[in-house]
């Protein structure tokens, strides 16, 4: 069993990934022509690097739509390769 | 979203318990020849301990480069034995390119540079294929600019500097646009564009931007620098005097004594022999007291200066005998101890100018970075102008 602060702990996780992944997605699908499958994958992806870049990070918003479309940009450029 | 919440709570529980102290005491109980032993220590296995091991890195950075290699190379091994669950992928390619960059930090602060970029290059491979990463292969570049700086190639490092400070804008990392907007200074301030480095100095302090206090008085100090060059000395002064006031708040010892360095060859170049060489005496002192030998004799070497502009030549003598001593005591490079003796002869015959002493100083800071570059003292006139050509 979790304790109240874990839980809270957990619940900040859950209204943060809440709180992006649909904007984030949205950058993929509306900025780069990305299916939403796709875009919504990549936007998994740089939340959770984003767990682990915490330390480096001044301004979350700002750090994960920059993030998202250097993703994105990359994955266009490797499918324009294909 | 469970994954990234699961995710999220173990790495917060893995950062609490890497501070909490073990990981500190297991690191102060070896010594630095046994560090590589400590892969196996399962405190050591989790992602957030090798996280902080990136924070003693850095605080092992400024007295012990040795020591802080050693942490790098265990940091390496760690990162190439992590498990991968709970965490993406991407976050092992991320720490393993800390891990490199580390490395590569250290060689650059034990003066191998090459071994730098070696290890820069490793944690580019890693992070250049992943769009995700962009602002970390920022980070990593900010790096290589700073070693490429040292080996005086400008254009390269610019170039870099200009790339990472795009995605520094683009990421709202004002921390470290100020880092590259720095260095883009200090480029120019070693290709002796002395009046444009100290704009981008005086720019930086007048933006906006949070700056980290130890990063103001280093700004300070090099503006302080560049005015010196330039002959604005009230403004050289006012600068280097604030800088060293804020290193003494910050209780930074070295760097205060570094900053009276400075403050003390500003006297020199004005014309204040006398009271230059009392006050640089003690700043010798506590460089020698330090073990900081090569900057002892650069200090020693503002000294022996001031000394041949008031022709004490048997001052100026017998301090640079001392200089060489302790240059050959310590095994410091031959070149720079040849390049002494150039001097120390030149004085004993009455050929010495305050020039010459300028001159073995530049070219003493100059192997610091070019180890193998060869004094050339037949391009020098005792009178230490440069013949015409």
């Amino acid at each position: 069993m979790r304790s109240k602060n874990n839980t809270t702990s957990v619940d900040h996780a859950a209204a943060l990934y809440n709180q992006y992944i649909a904007e984030l997605s949205t950058i993929g699908t509306s900025e780069f022509q990305m299916t939403p499958a796709e875009a919504g994958q990549l936007a998994h992806e740089v939340l959770m690097v984003s767990i682990t870049s915490l330390p480096r990070i001044q301004d979350m918003r700002a750090w994960l739509t920059a993030s998202m479309r250097s993703a994105a940009a990359k994955a266009q450029r490797d499918r324009a390769k294909v | 979203m469970e994954a990234f919440a699961h995710a999220y709570y173990q790495l917060e529980n893995e950062r609490r318990v890497a501070a909490g102290g073990e990981i500190d005491a297991l690191l102060q109980k070896t010594p630095t020849e046994k560090l590589p032993e400590l892969v196996e220590h399962p405190a050591l296995r989790p992602f957030g301990a090798l996280e902080y091991l990136g924070k003693i890195f850095n605080d092992a950075l400024a007295n012990d480069p040795k020591r802080a290699k050693a942490v790098a190379e265990l940091e390496i091994s760690l990162a190439e034995n992590l498990a991968q669950p709970p965490y993406h992928n991407l976050s092992i390619v991320q720490i393993r390119a800390y891990a490199w960059r580390d490395l590569g930090i250290a060689h650059r602060a034990l003066g191998r540079l090459q071994e730098s970029l070696d290890a820069f290059a490793v944690a580019e491979t890693g992070l250049l294929p992943h769009g995700a990463l962009d602002h970390d292969l920022a980070i990593v570049h900010l790096s290589v600019a700073v070693t490429l700086q040292e080996l005086e190639r400008f254009d390269e490092a610019r170039k870099l500097l200009a790339q990472s400070k795009r995605m520094f804008i683009q990421h709202a990392d004002d921390q470290r646009l100020v880092l590259a907007t720095f260095s883009e200074g200090v480029i120019l301030q070693r290709s002796k564009h002395y009046r444009e480095a100290r704009d981008v100095y005086k720019n930086l302090l007048s933006s906006s931007a949070k700056i980290e206090p130890p990063v103001i008085a280093a700004v300070h100090r090099v503006i302080g620098l560049c005015s010196t060059e330039l002959g604005d000395f009230p403004d050289a002064e006012a600068n280097l005097r604030r800088a060293i006031a804020l290193n003494q708040q910050l209780a930074q010892t070295i760097e205060v004594t570094k900053g009276k360095a400075a403050l003390g060859r500003l006297f020199i170049r004005r014309g204040d022999s006398a009271d230059g060489i009392t006050y640089l005496r003690p700043i010798r002192r506590e460089f020698l007291r330090h073990g900081l030998i090569e900057e002892a004799g650069i200090c020693g070497l503002e000294i022996v200066e001031g000394m041949l502009a008031l022709g004490n030549f048997t001052g100026a003598e017998m301090l640079s005998r001392k200089i060489i001593a302790e240059f050959m005591k310590a095994g410091l490079n031959k070149r720079a101890i040849s390049a002494l003796g150039y001097l120390r002869e030149a004085i004993a015959s009455s050929k010495a100018s305050t020039a010459l002493a300028s001159t073995v100083r530049e070219y003493i800071v100059s192997l610091r970075t070019t180890p193998e570059r060869d004094f050339l003292p037949r391009q020098l006139t005792v009178s230490g102008r440069l013949p015409e050509s």
